[in-house]
């Protein structure tokens, strides 16, 4: 890397971000963020009756960003939104793996049914055909790949130990993937992000009380918002700021996990 | 008399049933569907290949046979492992529930990135189990080992994230290091430690 760009709002400038899941939640916080410092970014989403919205609403600020249709448990979907993003662009610097499906809370000694299924499909698979199909386009941009995690793959979940386990699995795909493509010069890292999401405003809706008790075990008070908390980020992982890093999980999650 | 259940097979295995037979174990070995009546102690060895492909070279089934595959192996083994070691008495010494996995899980390896990340998805879901099975005295341990006695024979991975050799100036043996602390893990007097990850690498791998 001869000319790192480590300062300015154009820390992105002139580069292309991929985040599936893009459409909402952490996807969308992270895409909003990259896009506002400069990256051009394709929301890769299943639902594009919310994804091309949210694509017209960046657009409307200002910035470069598209919609495409990516259901990521379709290997054959993954690969097609790197390539359509590689058409638009003809370059690809930073994709986000962020889309994950399927319930898998409950007994673990219950048979894992079709949430369990689903779960492996949407995060775990996903992950490894995330992979495949950029590696090629990182390794020419020298990029980064950033994978979605937990906290609950880092400590267990009673709730949902099979949510840990993929999540923490996920974790594990970055860190040796970090040794084996850190000679192409692409660097693999987690996030680990704990935010107010659709997802979550439904648990807490379903259960008020677990907001207090997310929020009481969070040093910093409160639960992250995924634009202005859980964004930036994703920009220093797609940016030269982060040209040295790769192979780690950052928790960014208020200090609600504190174990590594 | 320690009554243990060993899930998996090879070379490693057969050496861990014969240290652990030295030392009084009653030992069953098989695989999942085998896991009948009651134990004192289960150990998974989970099936990894034991040599390299780089992860873009990796097909989908051998991805599946790589990561997905052992993860759910895991999975069916804690859920068919659980009725064995539960204990209906405060009274009566935990049942534990342990895996063995190499510390390529904890630092990752260029050539081994499905295997880390099956045995990464396996310590997280050793804490859930620990966390749900706690007050059925069913407790749990990953026990982490050189790469090199893991995959004895093979063409592992060789030990990472140390720039120097294990401490104790050797890897590992089966039988005559890692069968003794699965014995001591066993016991009633190790009951309060479950959840945890127990790295028997002989000093490499020191990591916080």
């Amino acid at each position: 890397m001869s000319n790192p760009t480590t300062t300015g709002e154009g820390l992105l400038a002139g580069r292309v971000a991929l985040v599936t899941g893009g459409a909402s939640g952490i996807g969308l916080g992270m895409a909003t963020a990259m896009a506002q410092h400069g990256a051009a970014v394709v929301l890769a989403c299943r639902r594009t009756e919310t994804g091309e919205p949210a694509a017209e609403a960046l657009r409307a600020d200002g910035h470069d960003a598209n919609c495409i249709r990516c259901d990521v448990t379709r290997p054959g979907e993954v690969h097609s939104a790197v390539a359509k993003a590689l058409e638009r662009h003809g370059r690809l610097d930073c994709l986000v793996h962020n889309a994950v499906a399927g319930q898998t809370g409950g007994a673990l000694v219950d048979r894992p049914g079709t949430g369990w299924r689903l779960l492996v499909a949407s995060s775990l698979r996903a992950s490894f055909e995330c992979a495949q199909a950029a590696h090629g386009a990182l390794r020419e941009t020298g990029g980064s790949l950033v994978l979605l995690t937990s906290a609950a793959g880092m400590e267990g979940s009673e709730a949902m130990p099979l949510y840990g386990a993929a999540k923490a699995a996920q974790r594990g795909l970055a860190k040796g993937l970090a040794d084996e493509w850190g000679p192409d010069g692409i660097r693999v890292n987690c996030v680990a992000p704990l935010a107010r999401t659709p997802a979550l405003a439904g648990a807490i809706e379903a259960d008020p009380s677990l907001g207090e008790r997310l929020e009481a075990r969070t040093p910093l008070g409160r639960i992250g918002d995924p634009a202005e908390d859980i964004g930036p980020v994703a920009v220093f992982l797609a940016s030269d700021l982060s040209r040295h890093v790769t192979g780690q999980t950052v928790s960014v999650d208020g200090g609600g996990f504190r174990g590594l | 008399m320690t009554r243990t259940l060993l899930v998996g097979s090879g070379q490693f295995l057969d050496a861990l049933d014969d240290g652990l037979r030295a030392l009084g174990h009653d030992v069953t070995a098989g695989d999942v569907g085998g896991l009948i009546g009651t134990a004192d102690l289960v150990v998974h060895v989970p099936k990894v290949p034991n040599g390299p492909t780089d992860l873009v070279n990796l097909t989908p089934d051998n991805w599946v046979a790589a990561c997905e595959a052992p993860l759910d192996e895991a999975v069916a083994v804690a859920r068919a492992a659980h009725p064995m070691l539960a204990r209906q008495s405060a009274d009566d010494g935990p049942g534990r529930l342990a895996w063995i996995i190499p510390t390529t899980a904890l630092g990752g390896a260029a050539g081994f990135v499905a295997t880390g990340a099956a045995c990464e998805g396996i310590r997280a879901l050793a804490k859930g189990a620990a966390k749900q099975w706690g007050a059925d005295r069913v407790v749990t341990t990953v026990l982490v080992v050189a790469p090199e006695a893991f995959f004895a024979g093979a063409t592992g991975p060789r030990s990472e994230g140390s720039l120097s050799g294990p401490a104790l100036g050797r890897h590992g043996d089966p039988g005559s290091d890692l069968a003794p602390l699965l014995d001591l893990l066993a016991d009633p007097r190790a009951a309060f430690t479950t959840g945890g990850t127990l790295v028997a690498d002989g000093g490499t791998w020191m990591a916080p």
